[in-house]
């Protein structure tokens, strides 16, 4: 059975993960820093609540990324 | 000010030395001139092996020092017999592979192999830095704390007070804080262990990233209380036509959660080392030291974003754990919104 398709697939796939967890998490980062900018007594718990919602976005991704990698195999 | 200078100067050079020595290592396995650093060099380099390697070093056998390998445990699904192989995998795989066909069941492996024993090296280091700080401490001898345990002391507070507290209460935060300070301080230590000359990274393992993960899955069914499972099996506020969705839903997700802990930190601690070989790869790749020039700022550069990382990732692998044990434990009160 030929494979290559499914090379190119896990490819693109993961590319397109990167995509949307970069916009998304650079989304929240962007929001936080203007929340600490106008309010950095606040900066403490917006940087808690900005990582906890990163790595919940990173969640969704690496799953995508594993089975861009299962796809490899 | 002078003397952080010369430390951060020392640093630099480190990073320098141990980036070029991972080179060493993959250039030692690529055996002859003509051969190339691919991905299958780099994944070999990263997988666990049954010995260690120290390449530049005449030790052992050519650089590989062997590690201690046993039979294999054979446990026969059927009636449960349990049978041993004759010879330990890394000594000889083909009749290995052929015993265990042969006698068919439950493979038990226990072999020490190099993720292992940095495991081990990450558990004594744990043990020493805190223990001996504390007998002295017992003994009356520390009333500040200076330099090396003043440190330690600094992220335990930090641990305490900033991820642990705001997340599970005083109550339960105190119950649970030696778990929460075993699990970021073994992950940490893990994750330094890789960036020393020769190390390994226990962490770029997803057995050692699914047993830590396993941790916090069980600690969270295990001390969670009846709020919690009831979040579970019959979410407040939601109709109740809707609960045949919403249970395997929540269901699936006590499962996600340890998943995604374990995914995180074993793709986090492998990328970093990836993209360090490749830079190097490089340089053999392309058989010009010119590329150095290029190559070893950049993996040095990356070197340090791997310090960070690695600090990083234990201190988000603890943050989520104190969240999910918190949330199950935690008293709820109704009245409020969720």
């Amino acid at each position: 059975m030929d494979y290559s398709m499914a090379y190119i697939a896990s490819g693109f796939g993961a590319g397109i993960v990167t995509l949307g967890a970069g916009y998304g998490i650079g989304n929240i980062a962007g929001k936080a820093m203007e929340a600490m900018g106008r309010q950095p007594e606040a900066a403490g718990d917006i940087r808690t609540s900005m990582i906890i919602a990163a790595a919940l976005i990173e969640g969704v991704a690496l799953f995508c990324a594993v089975t861009c990698f299962l796809l490899n195999k | 000010m002078h003397k952080y200078l010369k430390v951060s100067f020392l640093i630099l050079v480190l990073a320098f030395f141990s980036s070029a020595i991972a080179g060493g290592n993959t250039e030692g396995e690529s055996h002859g001139g003509d051969e190339k650093v691919n991905g299958e060099v780099i994944i070999h380099h990263m997988l666990d092996a049954s010995y260690l390697d120290f390449y530049p070093i005449p030790v052992g056998d050519h650089g590989k020092v062997h590690l201690p390998a046993f039979p294999a445990i054979i446990v026969n699904g059927v009636n449960g017999f349990i049978d041993f192989t004759s010879v330990a995998k890394s000594v000889n795989p083909t009749v290995f592979a052929q015993e265990v066909e042969q006698k068919n069941g439950i493979v038990i492996d226990m072999s020490i192999t190099k993720h292992v024993f940095f495991l081990f090296v990450a558990a004594l280091v744990c043990l020493l830095i805190f223990t001996l700080p504390f007998k002295k401490a017992q003994q009356g001898e520390i009333v500040v704390r200076k330099g090396f345990s003043n440190l330690l002391e600094t992220i335990v507070v930090f641990i305490r007070d900033e991820i642990v507290y705001p997340n599970m209460g005083e109550v339960q935060g105190r119950k649970f804080l030696p778990l929460l300070l075993t699990i970021f301080f073994f992950i940490l230590i893990c994750n330094l262990l890789g960036l020393v000359p020769f190390g390994a990274t226990a962490t770029g393992n997803v057995n050692v990233t699914a047993g830590l993960a396993l941790i916090t899955f069980f600690a969270t069914q295990i001390f969670g209380n009846k709020d919690y499972w009831k979040h579970v099996f019959a979410t407040p506020g939601v109709p109740v036509w809707l609960l045949p969705i919403m249970i395997p839903v929540e269901v699936m997700g006590l499962f996600t959660k340890p998943f995604a802990l374990t995914m995180r930190l074993f793709a986090n601690m492998t990328a970093g080392h990836v993209i360090i070989l490749a830079l190097i790869g490089l340089i053999i790749n392309f058989k010009s030291y010119g590329v150095a020039l290029g190559a070893v700022p950049g993996a040095a550069a990356i070197f340090g974003l791997e310090l960070f990382v690695a600090l990083l990732q234990s201190y988000i692998f603890t943050l989520l754990s104190a969240m999910f044990i918190g949330a199950a434990v935690e008293e709820h009160h109704h009245e409020e919104a969720h």
